[in-house]
Parts: structure tokens; C-alpha cells; sequence
């Protein structure tokens, strides 16, 4: 099957167009808001009888001129697109300018994920992602196949590689609904979980990016607010008659008006989260994790449970209150550019994170860990807390960073009114102490706070086989590190550190840093890096009696 | 723990401070470009311009020529066992880095034309997590130690 060059779905040029108009589309109207709003307050827009030819004219030019390229680009590459399964190998030719012609051994295929986003879903195609060992990038990206084409590919791939059913029909056979989410059944080793409904509407509530991207909505629409304001203002200066106004009148409004925006975005985030993991199913396939979710977007992924470098446990604000944690794992992954010019590659490069469970009761995790990734089950629970010295660098390390940024702060307001008022700043901060005091002394007791927490927040334990390090404030983060995964067990001491005698223990594994632990006893931080290296040469000199 | 003891060829003291000299220059260079423009555009006297320049080469120098080498030299310290490599430097930070002997990729020795000049060569230890260097040693002692850490490697590998 596909042993001929194949040409992807016709709807890719629909697809594509939206996908590739859609960006430029928001540029244009984001950037033609304001010429459009200034327009209509100097009186332009609706200038000699209609509609300002100047500002619309433009716009209208550049939507076609847009449009026209694109549809260009977009129909030139789909022409130019082929894929084919010839024998061992999966063929993928594109491009118009720099021309690809790819090649995949199928047995070096670690995995072959299939997506779709809304306007391939709208249109019923399906994103084939094929990745190697050695990470092909875009290369080895097929979009907008028909569904059937991309589960055909998926199915001849891993009918060519393993000889045997894929991956995923025996992911449909094992999909059963459970209400605990849990479903194990030991004979074809398959462990599957999916999130229950209830748990999604937790999800989404615990979710503190949620609140994040909230905040960061608000303040974007704030920035934009501003030629508006000024159509509601009158269209004059701001500066002028309008701040007397907003003081007396508008200021409260505004508040409202942020709080209301600040609850519709939480609110739509929320479902945002909620729609990334609807139909959270992660199942345990042989040497390989599946995931699949997403209500929008659907997404199936796969990981290498052997490259697995690191689990993440990870807790909120909110998921502490009500128990509840995330698991993300982290994967070693060679980018193009890494392969290519290995001597070259640097601890930087990104990991892929994966979560592989969005909302687990505290008292299940263990059990989930075991069931998914026996290798990572067997940590130690118990973890030392930081000696008692450091707690002063701990709760001094924070109130000096806010007393630092308090004071930089208040330079730059006293330096603003000065100039403004065209007083001194003495004289204005000797006439309103009780506001600088006031507004400081909070911030100064909530960061003492967090030192405070910070310091009973970590931990470290290891045993023969794992380091667990924990790190947090207000949120709790865990990292399991497995021995064996360790490429560079480093220990940095700073020189306010040697005069307590605390060290700083961290490392490295497949591709990244893990989670440094500061302000640990030094003597614990030589003995981690004891602990560090697998003393295989000194074990079998004892074994073999003394060889050399 | 094995406290590393081994310091490196005391002529790397000579390659750092060449290192340090063209730094300096390359420092010279950059704000004379800088305080060229300024100048140019009439926002600042040539006088003062040039003493922004000297300020900037001399404090390269000193710290770049004459300080750090010196205590780079005395805090460098680095052992091989057979089953790690253990390294001890920093001036300001101390960093203790160990490497586990099984986890080592591949070895580079390296030769700059600086190095070559100065008859000093370097070992570059490779892992999947990150490279390492050790710098300052003999050629034919950074051979040594490279075939050597490949001996040890295979040695470990074998006996996992």
C-alpha cells in the first residue's frame, strides 16, 4: 500500500490557506485598530461625504495582495508535495524554494503521531509526525492527509516495523469507560487512565495559568483600551481635562470593568484548559507510553519509556489545598542541529515535557507511577529538610531581593513626580510616608513569608537508585532523578555559602539541568557527588578479588 | 570522596594572560567604535571619549591579564579514577563537577594555534549532558589522558 508517490488531501489548500491568512489577517486588523479609531476622532474617517479612502484602501489592498500570494504559495506547494511508503523506507518530497527529499528508514521510527487541529478537523484531515531517534523536525511532518491515508500510514509503518497488529487498534481494543479512571488489565500489560469528567472540571479550576493568561488578557485589552477611552473621553487629551475626569468618576468603573474582564477570561481559560485535556487517556503500550486528548486540537502522543530522563510532581497553589498534583515527564531528545554537529551540542538544548497525568490525588500517584513507569516507582518518600543555618539565607535572600526592587521602585516614582510636579522628592515623600510605608511593608512581610516557606519547601533524599529533590514556596515541585541517568553530578558553593558551610547540588541528565537544590550541608553535597557515580569498576574489583 | 589534587601545566597561566591581552583589545575595540559614534555626533568631548576607552582596557587588563589566570591556575584541580573524573574549579563560585566514567561519549584533544604556539594542548570530555573541558597539558599528556579515559570507558562498559 502507498508504494507510489501519493499527493496529500486536496483540502490542504483550504486548510492552508486559512491557516497561513489567519496570522497576517490578525496583524492587519490588530495594527489597523488604532489608524482606524484615530481616524474617526480626527474627523477622517467619515472625510468628503464616505469612508477615509486612505485607511480602508490600504487595508483592503493589503488583505488581497495577501490572499492572492498565499493562494499561490499554498496551491505551488501542494503540488509539490508527495509521500510514499517504498519498501523500509517512508519517502516525503517537498517544498518550492529549498526542495526536501526525505527519507525515513522504518526502523528507525520511534513513533508516529497523528493530529489535527480545528480547520484540519473542520475539513476531516489529519497531521502524520514522524519521529526517529535522532528528532527529524518539520522534515518528517506530513499535513493534511485524509483521516483514513494518515491511519493507513500509521498502520503500514508499524505493520512494516513490527510485523505484527499497530499500536493502534490495540489502543481501541483496551479502551474501556472506568469511573475511577483507573483500568488495569494484566493480560496484554495495557494500563489505561482516563481523566473522568468531574476531574476535568477540576482541572481547569486548579489550573494556575489559567489565572496567568487572565492576567496577561486583561492587560493586553488595557493596552488597547487607550484610543478608545479616547472616543469615549471626547477624542482630546488625555493628559488634560480627563484625568480629572477619570479620578472623580471613572476610576471605580474601570476597576469593574477590569474585574468583569479578569472573571471572562479566567472563565474562558478554564475552558481552554478543559478542551487541551478532554479525553485524557494515557495508556502503557510495551516500551511505550500513548497519550491521547483534546477536545479542539486532538493530539496522540507517544514517548520511549527509556527516555524517560526525569518525573516531575508538580503542585499548585490551588492543587495543594485540595490534594491534587501533575505528573510531566521529561524525555531526552537530540535536536537536527545536535546530530549534525554533535561535538557541539550543549547541555541547553530543549527537552520535550510531557504530561502524562493532568490531575492525580496525592495518595494515587505512587500506584499510577508503578502502573505506567515501573522504572521510576521505588523513590524515597522521606526527604531531609535543609539544616537550620539556612534558614536566615533563606528568608534574607527574599526580603533583600523586594527591598531592592521596593526601593528602585519608589526612585523611579519620586523621580516621575518630581518631574511632573516640578517639586523635590523629599518633599513629597515627607508628606505621604504613610503611603510609601504602607504600600511597602506588605509586600516586605508576603516575601519574608515565602523565604519562610521557601525554606521548609525543600528537601532532598536519596537511596541506591534515586534522587529526589523538592523545591517550592507556595507550589511544590518534585524531581525524581534516576541514578543511572545522571551524565554530570555538579555541587557550587558561592562565597556566602562557604561561610555557612552550605553548597548548592545540581546536574545534569540526557539533555538538561535538573532542578538545583540550594543551601544543602556541604558535607550532603560531597556525598551526593560520592552517591553520583556508579562505582562499577571498585564493585567488580572486589568481586573478581582484587584484579586490576 | 577523592579530593582532586592534580593542578594543571603552569604554562596555561601564559595562555590565559594571551587570551586575557586579546580580550582586552577586542574591549579597546568596541567602546572606541562606542565612544566614536558618541563623538561623532558631538554628544561628548574626544578627550573624554578616549578616557571611557583606557578605563575600559585597564580594568580588562587587570582583571582579564593580571588576576584571574593566576587564581584560575591555583583553583584548578582535576583527577581521574577508574571510575570518575573529577574536576574543582571557580574563583568567585566553586563548582565541584563529577563525571561518572560510564556516561563519557567520546573524547577530543584539542590543539588552538595559540595552544600549539605554547606547546599546551587541551582534553574535551564529552557526555550527553554536556562537555567538560580540562585545559593546560602537554600534548603528548593530553594524548595520554584521552586514550586513557577511552581504556577506562571500555573497561566499565564491559563490566556493567
Amino acid at each position: 500500500m502507498y508504494s507510489e508517490p501519493q499527493h496529500v488531501s486536496r483540502k490542504y489548500i483550504p486548510v492552508f490557506l486559512i491557516r497561513n491568512v489567519r496570522t497576517w489577517l490578525v496583524l492587519i486588523l490588530v495594527y489597523s485598530i488604532k489608524p482606524i479609531v484615530r481616524g474617526h476622532t480626527e474627523d477622517t474617517f467619515f472625510a468628503a461625504g464616505g469612508l477615509s479612502l486612505t485607511i480602508l484602501n490600504a487595508i483592503l489592498i493589503a488583505i488581497a495582495l495577501i490572499v492572492g500570494l498565499v493562494l499561490l504559495y499554498t496551491v505551488l506547494s501542494y503540488f509539490l508535495m508527495t509521500w510514499q511508503v517504498d519498501g523500509h523506507n517512508v519517502i516525503i518530497q517537498k517544498g518550492i524554494l529549498r526542495r526536501v527529499n526525505k527519507s525515513i528508514p522504518i526502523s528507525k521510527i520511534q513513533s508516529v503521531d497523528v493530529t489535527a487541529t480545528l480547520s484540519e478537523r473542520i475539513f476531516q484531515t489529519a497531521t502524520v509526525k514522524i519521529d526517529t531517534a535522532g528528532g527529524e523536525g518539520e522534515d518528517g511532518t506530513i499535513y493534511c492527509l485524509d483521516k483514513a491515508d494518515a491511519s493507513g500510514l500509521r498502520d503500514a509503518v508499524f505493520a512494516i516495523k513490527h510485523g505484527e497488529a499497530p499500536a493502534r487498534e490495540l489502543l481501541e481494543v483496551s479502551r474501556k469507560s472506568a469511573d475511577t479512571g483507573f483500568e488495569a488489565s494484566p493480560e496484554d500489560s495495557h494500563i489505561i487512565y482516563r481523566l473522568p469528567t468531574a476531574n476535568l472540571w477540576l482541572t481547569g479550576i486548579s489550573n494556575a495559568k489559567a489565572i496567568v493568561f487572565a492576567f496577561i488578557i486583561v492587560s493586553t485589552i488595557g493596552r488597547y483600551a487607550n484610543p478608545f477611552s479616547e472616543i469615549f473621553l471626547g477624542g482630546e487629551d488625555i493628559t488634560g481635562e480627563a484625568v480629572t475626569y477619570l479620578e472623580h468618576l471613572a476610576l471605580p468603573l474601570l476597576l469593574l470593568t477590569a474585574i468583569v474582564f479578569f472573571a471572562i477570561s479566567w472563565f474562558v481559560s478554564v475552558l481552554a484548559v478543559m478542551a487541551a485535556n478532554y479525553g485524557f487517556t494515557v495508556c502503557s503500550n510495551g516500551p511505550k507510553i500513548e497519550i491521547e486528548k483534546g477536545l479542539i486540537t486532538h493530539k496522540t502522543l507517544s514517548i520511549e519509556k527509556q527516555r524517560v530522563q526525569e518525573v516531575r510532581i508538580r503542585q499548585g497553589v490551588i492543587r495543594r489545598l485540595i490534594g491534587y498534583a501533575e505528573i510531566t515527564v521529561k524525555t531526552a531528545t537530540l535536536t537536527k542541529k545536535q546530530k549534525k554537529y554533535s561535538s557541539r551540542s550543549n547541555s541547553d538544548e530543549p527537552m520535550f515535557t510531557t504530561t502524562i497525568h493532568p490531575f492525580i490525588a496525592v495518595k494515587e500517584i505512587e500506584y499510577f507511577i508503578s502502573m505506567l513507569l515501573p522504572d521510576f516507582a521505588g523513590t524515597p518518600i522521606e526527604l531531609e529538610p535543609l539544616p537550620k543555618r539556612a534558614y536566615i539565607r533563606s528568608t534574607r535572600r527574599y526580603v533583600g531581593w523586594t527591598l531592592i526592587f521596593l526601593g528602585a521602585g519608589w526612585s523611579a516614582a519620586f523621580g516621575i513626580i518630581a518631574t511632573v510636579t516640578g517639586g523635590e522628592w523629599q518633599d513629597w515623600f515627607l508628606a505621604n510616608p504613610a503611603l510609601v510605608i504602607l504600600t511597602s511593608l506588605p509586600a516586605v512581610a508576603f516575601f519574608w513569608l515565602t523565604g519562610h516557606r521557601s525554606f521548609h519547601g525543600k528537601g532532598v533524599a536519596w537511596n541506591h537508585d534515586f534522587i529526589v529533590i523538592r523545591n517550592g514556596a507556595w507550589a511544590r515541585e518534585w524531581a525524581r532523578i534516576p541514578r543511572r541517568k545522571i551524565q554530570l553530578a555538579v555541587v557550587h558553593e558561592n562565597p556566602f555559602q562557604r561561610m555557612k558551610t552550605l553548597a548548592t547540588i545540581t546536574g545534569t541528565t540526557g539533555a538538561l539541568k535538573f532542578p538545583s537544590l540550594m543551601d544543602v550541608d556541604r558535607k550532603h553535597a560531597k556525598e551526593y557527588l560520592t552517591w553520583a557515580v556508579t562505582k562499577i569498576r571498585s564493585e567488580f574489583r572486589e568481586s573478581s578479588g582484587g584484579m586490576h | 570522596m577523592i579530593v582532586p589534587e592534580i593542578k594543571l601545566h603552569k604554562r596555561v597561566v601564559l595562555l590565559w594572560r594571551i587570551y586575557g591581552v586579546i580580550a582586552a583589545l577586542a574591549v579597546g575595540g568596541v567602546f572606541f567604535v562606542i565612544t566614536g559614534v558618541i563623538y561623532g555626533l558631538g554628544m561628548m568631548q574626544g578627550f573624554f571619549s578616549l578616557v571611557i576607552v583606557a578605563i575600559a582596557v585597564a580594568a580588562t587588563v587587570v582583571f582579564a591579564v593580571v588576576i584571574f589566570p593566576t587564581l584560575l591556575y591555583e583553583r584548578f584541580r582535576y583527577h581521574i579514577s577508574d571510575d570518575e573524573i573529577i574536576l574543582k574549579k571557580g574563583i568567585v563560585i566553586v563548582v565541584h563537577t563529577v563525571i561518572p566514567m560510564i556516561k563519557i561519549q567520546y573524547t577530543d584533544t584539542l590543539h588552538g594555534p595559540l595552544m600549539r604556539a605554547l606547546k599546551l594542548s587541551a582534553v574535551r570530555i564529552m557526555t550527553a549532558g554536556g562537555k567538560v573541558e580540562i585545559p593546560g597539558l602537554r600534548p603528548e599528556e593530553a594524548e595520554q589522558m584521552s586514550e586513557r579515559i577511552t581504556e577506562l570507558v571500555k573497561i566499565v562498559r564491559e563490566n556493567v
